[in-house]
C-alpha cells in the first residue's frame, strides 16, 4: 500500500467521530423549538424602565428589566422569533410598526382606562418607555387601526386594569372576550391581562410561574391556573383572561396541546 | 467464524467510543455538576424557577395515597392515574411533592402541592368549569362554603375570612394569617370557588417569621425615614404629588425593590416592618401610581417594598 493511500485511510478513520462531534454540538447549540418556527413567528416584548430609574425616579426598579428577560425568554422557548425593547426603543411609534407583524405581544408599563381627547372617550392602553420622563398612550385603537382585526395569538399584559371586564384590548388585538374551556376550541389565542390595580411583586409572582409552566409544556389556561397558585401580598390581585384554555401557547402552523388539560 | 465487520472499522468504533466517551463526560459536567442541586441556591431570573428532584418509591406511594384521599375530599373526580414530582421551588424556597391527576386521555385534571410535612400546600382543579348548579348569591354563601371545604381537608382557618367576586371566574374567600394581630401578607388559605361554590383552587401559605424585634421604632419615626427617601427618590417638581397615606406593621419579605443589587428571590423569612403606603397624584402617577415602603421595625433599615405602576 502506498503511503497516500494509508494517510488516507487513517484520515478516514476519524471521519465518523468528526461527525459525531459535529452532530452533538449542533444538538446542543441549536434552537429549543424547531429552527423554522423561531424566524417565522414574530413576537414583541416591551418594558417600560426609565419611569422607574433616575432620572426620573430616585431609584433603580428591577422589575422591568426583570419581566422584559422573562418574557422574552418564555416567548423565545415558545418558538417566537421574539425582540425585547424597553429605554428609547419602545415608543408607541415602534409599538405601531411593530404590532402588524406580532404573532405575540407582551408588555409591562403602566395601563389604565385612558380618556382619548380627539374621540372625547376612553380606551384601554398603556404608558410607553420613550427614554424620557414624559411618557405618550398607546391606546387599544391605535392597535385595532394596525392590525384591522387580525388576531395576535398570545398577548399578555402586564398593567393594571387590563384584564378589567370593560378592558378594550383584547379586541384591538384580535380576541374576543370568550372563554374556551375544557374540552372547546376557539383558535390559537389568548389574552391575559390584570384586573385593577395590580403591584409589581404579585405580577411578578403570578408571571414567573406562567412562563415557567408553559416552557415546560403546559398549555395556557393550565399556566394560568397554576400561576394563580402564588402568595400573592395583596389580597385584592387578580388576573383574567379570554381565548381558549386548551392551547399550548407554541408559535407555529399547528395548534397541538398534547399535554395541556 | 465469519468476520461480520472489517478489523478497520472496528478500530473506528473505538476511536469513536474514545470520543463519544469524553464528549458524554463534558456534557454531564456542563449539565449536571455545573446546576446547582438545592434550593439554598439563589434564585436568579432566566435560571430555572423548578426543579424535580428524585423521590424514592417509598415517598412517592404516600404522596400518591395522600393524593387519593385529599381528591375524594375536593371532589376531583374523572381521574385515571396520577404522577408524583419532587419539586424544588428555587425562587419560593421550598420543596414539595406535586401529584398531578390525569384523565383517560392522560391529559392533566388536577395538581396538589404537599409539604415534606405532608400538610397540603396548592391544590387546583385544571380547566375552564365555571359549573351548572345555581350560583353563590353573595359572600357569606361563598365564606360558608370554602369553610365546608376547608374543614373537609382538615385546615382550621383563623380570623375572618373576605370574599372576593371575580366576574365568571367565581369566588376568591380568603383567610389571612395574623400574629398576635399583626397581618402576614401572602400567607393564610385562600380558596377560590366556581360561581357555583365547587372547587377550583386553594393555597395554605405560612412562611418563617424572623424574631420580634426587641425594641419597636414608633410608627412616625418610619414615616420619618419614608419622608426622607421620598425626597430623595421624587424629583423636586413632582414631590409634592408623593403622600404618605398609611403606615402599619406586617410580617414582609425583604426584597430588591429599592436596591436591584439584592437577591431577585423575596427572602424566604419574614421581617417585621412598618410598611408605609404612598399614592401619587398629578403627571407623577401618570407613570407612578403608588409605593408601598418596608422600615425594618427594630432598626429602621429599608427591607424593601413594592411599586403600583
Amino acid at each position: 500500500m502506498s503511503d497516500a493511500r494509508a494517510r488516507r485511510r487513517r484520515w478516514r478513520s476519524w471521519i465518523p467521530p468528526l461527525i459525531g462531534i459535529v452532530g452533538l454540538f449542533a444538538v446542543a447549540g441549536g434552537p429549543a423549538v424547531g429552527p423554522s418556527l423561531a424566524t417565522t413567528y414574530q413576537a414583541t416584548a416591551d418594558s417600560n424602565e426609565t419611569a422607574f430609574e433616575p432620572p426620573c425616579i430616585g431609584y433603580d426598579d428591577p422589575h422591568p428589566e426583570r419581566m422584559l428577560a422573562m418574557a422574552t425568554s418564555g416567548l423565545a422557548a415558545l418558538g417566537y422569533d421574539v425582540k425585547g425593547y424597553k429605554g428609547a426603543l419602545f415608543t408607541r411609534a415602534h409599538v405601531l410598526s411593530r404590532t402588524v407583524g406580532d404573532y405575540s405581544y407582551y408588555v409591562h408599563s403602566h395601563g389604565d382606562y385612558y380618556w382619548h381627547p380627539g374621540d372625547q372617550r376612553r380606551y384601554s392602553g398603556f404608558r410607553e418607555d420613550s427614554g424620557d420622563c414624559v411618557q405618550g398612550i398607546v391606546y387599544s385603537k391605535d392597535i385595532k387601526d394596525r392590525r384591522a382585526g387580525r388576531t395576535t395569538n398570545l398577548v399578555i399584559v402586564s398593567t393594571c386594569f387590563n384584564g378589567d371586564p370593560n378592558t378594550t384590548l383584547p379586541a384591538a388585538f384580535g380576541i374576543p372576550k370568550i372563554k374556551a374551556g375544557q374540552l372547546d376550541w376557539n383558535g390559537p389565542r389568548f389574552y391575559l391581562g390584570y384586573l385593577g390595580e395590580a403591584f409589581d411583586n404579585d405580577e411578578e409572582a403570578f408571571e414567573v410561574t406562567f412562563w415557567d409552566a408553559l416552557k415546560k409544556g403546559k398549555g395556557v389556561g393550565a399556566a394560568f391556573d397554576l400561576a394563580m397558585l402564588g402568595d400573592f401580598t395583596h389580597a385584592s390581585f387578580d388576573a383574567d383572561w379570554w381565548g381558549t384554555y386548551i392551547w399550548s401557547g407554541r408559535a407555529g402552523p399547528v395548534p397541538t396541546c398534547p399535554r395541556c388539560s | 467464524m465469519p468476520q461480520l465487520l472489517h478489523p478497520s472499522f472496528l478500530r473506528i468504533g473505538r476511536r469513536s467510543a474514545a470520543v463519544l466517551l469524553l464528549l458524554a463526560g463534558l456534557g454531564l459536567l456542563m449539565t449536571g455538576l455545573a446546576r446547582p442541586t438545592d434550593a439554598t441556591d439563589p434564585y436568579v431570573v432566566g435560571s430555572d424557577l423548578t426543579r424535580v428532584t428524585r423521590i424514592s418509591s417509598e415517598l412517592a406511594a404516600t404522596a400518591l395515597d395522600r393524593a387519593a384521599r385529599t381528591e375524594r375530599m375536593l371532589g376531583l373526580t374523572g381521574l385515571s392515574r396520577r404522577t408524583v414530582d419532587r419539586v424544588v421551588d428555587r425562587r419560593g424556597q421550598r420543596t414539595y411533592d406535586e401529584v398531578t391527576g390525569l384523565d383517560a386521555q392522560d391529559r392533566p385534571i388536577a395538581v396538589l402541592r404537599f409539604g415534606l410535612d405532608g400538610q397540603l400546600q396548592a391544590a387546583t382543579r385544571l380547566g375552564w368549569r365555571p359549573g351548572s348548579g345555581p350560583a353563590l348569591a353573595a359572600a357569606a354563601d361563598a365564606i360558608r362554603a370554602a369553610g365546608r371545604l376547608a374543614g373537609t381537608l382538615g385546615l382550621r382557618p383563623f380570623g375572618t375570612a373576605t370574599a372576593a367576586r371575580s366576574g365568571a371566574n367565581g369566588w376568591s374567600v380568603r383567610w389571612p394569617r395574623t400574629v398576635d394581630g399583626v397581618p402576614v401578607p401572602g400567607d393564610g388559605l385562600r380558596v377560590q370557588l366556581w360561581p357555583d361554590g365547587s372547587f377550583h383552587a386553594l393555597t395554605a401559605a405560612e412562611h418563617p417569621l424572623a424574631a420580634d424585634p426587641s425594641f419597636t421604632i414608633p410608627a412616625a419615626s418610619a414615616g420619618a425615614i419614608v419622608t426622607a427617601l421620598l425626597d430623595r427618590w421624587i424629583p423636586l417638581a413632582e414631590r409634592r404629588d408623593a403622600r404618605i397615606v398609611g403606615t402599619a406593621l406586617a410580617w414582609v419579605a425583604p426584597n430588591d425593590t429599592f436596591a436591584s443589587a439584592r437577591p431577585d428571590a423575596p427572602a424566604e423569612i419574614r421581617r417585621l416592618a412598618w410598611v408605609v403606603t404612598v399614592r401619587s397624584t398629578g403627571s407623577l402617577s401618570e407613570s407612578l401610581r403608588g409605593l408601598e415602603v418596608s422600615i425594618d421595625a427594630g432598626d429602621g433599615s429599608l427591607l424593601g417594598g413594592d411599586v403600583l405602576r
